[in-house]
């Protein structure tokens, strides 16, 4: 993770002038995703870039230890190992950036990671996820328990009637939702938000982290999300510290595309492990 | 009805959508057109090639590469009825000098410039979207103005060059680059430019990814230009963008307004109010709110002052191909030997004959100007004799200075105008009219002593009247919303003022002929400069004696005299927006040649009478398209 975000004097006068106009916002987003992407083996890179910040999730009602086993799994091996070695970069390390889970199964991915040798973090979603409207010291019980578990990043719920009302907290990164919402990361609010991180970097240096999650489920999408940080933000936004993509699919498609990338054809739904 | 054979020259910067802008209106009110491209760009042989697919109707689309030297053997062709010239400025100039007199209808539509105003309540980061969609996209016309608010102008530079390293210039068709070439002549021009702004004192920040080779150019950003500088008078060519702080709202609309071309802009702010203000009050023909570069079909597009007044799309864009059913067919008329020196600069003595006959008259009549008689700066005046050659009256022998004068009041008079609702103007109308009728039989008893019979001149009056009600009552509309498909949010098409007009009415229906063209110039918001019927002026004073009680002071001014000189005064005034002129073929010639001055829309009538007691010609809706300019006022919507 990047050095925490050392906060600065509450100003709300920097909200108050801030101006959004959607129509315009609207187009930009338009016209991001009607560029052309990347092709071929810079797409490949790009792919295996992108692996490199997914946050592999599962938050389920009925995960069990033996499905986060197996996703820590995948988290280590997220492609498999002799496509990596067509395209020589099984020896890179590639793995995801964090496997994200619920409170109670921070305990079985910390143990399934251990047990398979990787040292990627586990975060954990908290807070009364997903809606957050639980008592505070329930919440922030949660909180303390999931790190003794043995997670060190935390997905925290901002209370939205504290947001509604104008109290507002800092942080590290922010998330676009908490990706159970009907309408998730989708490129305006994406722009908005983005303009936000870089207008407070020009004014206090500090460099916060984006996490879009939620509706991210083809590679297509990947690329054109990374495209936007590269333009929005620059290359430096372009590490795992500052960039997390929540998705849990995603990962599939990516390997099906690297698949085809690699040998020309495309892959059967068996032909690659599940995560 | 359709026009007939339209004659359309495109410049090289033209792309293959701008031509079937102007291409597919043409051909669908059923004109038929010769296309003028230029030689070595490929867009028009694509055009070719598809007029040569209508098997069916051949000869309707035609192509003809060559130089815009072409363009006035096109126009001298007998079957072209009107010429559409997209170019330069100055281009359009001289062909609007070299066809004077030919008969043919010019339409121009000059430049390729726009503004964007950028307020302190903007959307920064958006409006910096709004500059690339204006200047560093393959949609872009031509280069920017970019007015600042002085507040925010810090903000405003460090998004913009953050923004500009992020472009990426390359093969146009290239889905992944920003912004193509446009060839080596929009280069060097370019090229031109910077280095003339940098030896003027400008900064000039340069960026993006961008080949070495030619012909791309990189998208550049100017600032800290002085005003006066010439640089900063001439047009900004693409793709640069020149940046100039502005204090207040005033400011910005005095920079914005300041220079001849009205084009398109567009105004970024938050605050509606503010945003609509500019709107309404900026010079231009298109104006888009927090948008750049909007383009739509039905929405006409096109500009004022010196970028032509030339429309495409939208109902303004249909009207640019059709004419009045029953207009005659062009005439050629060219008088090769008219000496533009010459015409009208020297007012030819009045000295009478011999002794006048007839009862001595009332005082001479003075100019009617800012709302009273005054007399003119010559001192002199001009016998005018009825039709028994008996003297009727004298009226004033105006001159250059006594238009200077006109002229001024009419501007003078033109804001308070404009800020009249169109119900105020309707009422003030109709009170002229009442007067006029109250003045019936001493109009009627003029009008009886140039030989018309007295039922015609009553029924003169009457049509007088009642088209000063009519018009009144036509001018309440003053615009409308149009369906744009794919914009959330209304388009206005907004029906603006032209300004001042100046109108040389006609020896014909003395009375009616004045009224007919006062009428519809009033009700739009315009401020008058008549030069009345050369033979008989007399009624038309009359009607002043009613204007001088009724209406605003400035707001129609009346000047007798020569009327080639007064003629020759009003064409070449660069602060005139539009002149009517209903005269002599000489005249008429003169009138198209001088406009090139300032481009003002004229219209002429190339010496034929006209049937002013007609209500097709005499009331018809030709006298309100020309009484009025557009605007298309963009308002995409969205929270």
């Amino acid at each position: 993770m990047a050095a925490h975000n050392l906060g600065t004097e509450l100003d709300l006068s920097w909200i108050s002038k801030v101006q959004v106009n959607h129509p315009a916002v609207l187009r930009r987003a338009q016209q991001v995703q009607a560029r052309r992407t990347v092709k071929k083996e810079w797409q490949a890179a790009w792919l295996l870039k992108a692996v490199t910040f997914i946050d592999l999730t599962t938050l389920s009602g009925d995960d069990t230890s033996s499905n986060v086993q197996r996703l820590c799994y995948k988290a280590k091996y997220p492609i498999r190992e002799d496509l990596l070695k067509a395209l020589n970069m099984h020896d890179k390390d590639i793995t995801t950036a964090a496997v994200c889970v619920y409170p109670a199964r921070v305990c079985d991915a910390v143990r399934a990671l251990k047990a398979a040798g990787c040292n990627i973090p586990v975060a954990s979603v908290a807070t009364g996820f997903p809606a957050g409207q639980t008592h505070l010291k329930t919440r922030l019980e949660e909180i303390r328990l999931a790190v003794e578990d043995g997670a060190t990043e935390i997905d925290v719920v901002i209370n939205r009637s504290l947001v509604l009302t104008g109290q507002w907290e800092g942080s590290d990164f922010i998330k676009t939702s908490t990706g159970k919402e009907t309408v998730n990361a989708t490129f305006p609010v994406a722009i908005v938000m983005l303009r936000a991180i870089r207008d407070f970097f020009w004014k206090t240096g500090n460099k916060i982290g984006f996490k879009p999650a939620g509706g991210i489920r083809s590679a297509k999408d990947a690329l054109a999300w990374l495209s936007l940080i590269k333009e929005e933000l620059g290359d430096e936004w372009l590490k795992p510290e500052l960039f997390r993509i929540g998705a849990s699919t995603l990962l599939s498609d990516i390997e099906r595309q690297i698949y085809h990338h690699v040998t020309g054809r495309y892959a059967a739904y068996h032909d690659l492990p599940m995560s | 009805m359709r026009t007939g054979v339209i004659g359309l020259i495109v410049p090289p910067t033209f792309s293959f959508l701008e031509m079937m802008w102007r291409i597919c209106p043409a051909l669908a009110v059923g004109c038929t057109v010769v296309v003028l491209v230029p030689p070595a760009s490929p867009a028009p042989l694509l055009l070719a090639q598809l007029a040569g697919e209508l098997g069916s109707f051949p000869g309707i689309l035609n192509m003809i590469s060559g130089p815009t030297s072409l363009g006035p053997v096109l126009a001298s062709q007998p079957g072209v009825q009107k010429v559409a010239f997209c170019g330069a400025v100055e281009e359009g100039r001289t062909l609007r000098r070299t066809l004077a007199g030919q008969g043919l209808e010019l339409s121009l539509a000059l430049g390729a410039e726009s503004l964007l105003l950028l307020t302190e309540a903007a959307d920064v980061d958006s409006a910096v979207e709004g500059v690339v969609d204006a200047t560093w996209s393959d949609r872009s016309q031509g280069g920017l103005r970019l007015l600042i608010q002085e507040s925010v102008w810090d903000e405003t530079m460090t998004r913009l060059q953050a923004r500009m390293g992020r472009l990426r210039v390359g093969r146009g068709l290239d889905g992944a680059v920003d912004m193509g070439a446009r060839g080596a002549a929009a280069r060097d021009l370019a090229q031109r430019y910077v280095h003339e702004a940098q030896s003027q004192g400008a900064q000039v920040f340069q960026a993006g990814d961008v080949p070495s080779d030619s012909p791309f150019y990189p998208p550049t950003l100017i600032s800290d230009l002085p005003p006066a500088s010439p640089c900063a008078q001439t047009e900004v060519p693409w793709p640069l963008v020149v940046a100039s702080p502005f204090r207040t709202a005033k400011e910005a609309l005095a920079v914005a307004n300041g220079t001849p071309r009205g084009g398109s802009a567009s105004v970024w702010s938050e605050r509606l109010g503010q945003a609509l203000e500019l709107g309404y009050r900026l010079r231009m023909g298109i104006v888009w709110i927090n948008a750049h570069g909007l383009r739509d079909p039905a929405v006409p597009t096109g500009g004022c002052k010196e970028s032509g007044s030339s429309w495409h799309g939208g109902p303004d864009g249909l009207y640019e191909y059709l004419r009045p059913s029953g207009t005659p067919a062009r005439q050629p008329s060219l008088s090769e030997n008219l000496n533009y020196d010459t015409f009208g600069l020297a007012v030819p003595s009045t000295l009478p004959a011999g002794p006048e006959t007839g009862p001595s008259s009332a005082p001479p009549y003075g100019l009617f100007v800012g709302g009273r008689f005054q007399a003119p700066g010559a001192r002199s005046s001009r016998p005018i004799q009825d039709s028994h050659g008996n003297l009727h009256g004298y009226v004033a022998e105006g001159g250059a200075k006594d238009i200077r004068g006109a002229v001024e009041a009419a501007h003078q008079a033109a804001p308070g105008w404009v800020g009249q609702s169109p119900g105020a103007r309707a009422a003030l109308l109709g009170a002229l009219a009442a007067a006029l009728e109250r003045r019936e039989s001493a109009l009627a008893a003029r009008l009886e002593r140039h030989g018309v019979e007295l039922k015609v001149a009553k029924a003169e009056v009457e049509l007088s009247v009642r088209r000063l009600r009519a018009w009144g009552a036509r001018a309440q509309a003053q615009g409308h919303t149009l369906q744009v498909a794919e914009l959330r949010g209304p388009v206005l098409r907004l029906r603006e003022p032209l300004g001042v007009l100046a109108i040389v009415c006609p020896d014909e229906w003395p009375l009616l002929a004045f009224v007919s063209l006062l009428a519809p110039a009033l009700a739009h918001g315009n401020t008058v400069v008549l030069v009345p019927s050369g033979t008989c002026p007399i009624p038309a004073l009359e009607v002043c004696q009613d204007v001088a009680t009724l209406l605003p002071a400035g707001l129609v001014n009346v000047v007798t005299g020569d009327r080639d000189h007064l003629t020759r005064c009003l064409a070449l005034h660069q602060d005139v927006q539009a002149l009517w002129y209903f005269g002599s073929v000489q005249g008429s010639q003169f009138v198209e040649w001088a406009s090139a001055g300032n481009l003002k829309p004229v219209w002429v009538n190339r010496g034929l009478p006209r049937a002013w007691d007609q209500d097709a010609e005499g009331a018809g809706p030709e006298l309100g398209l020309r009484a009025a300019q557009t605007k298309a006022l963009w308002l995409p919507m969205g929270d």
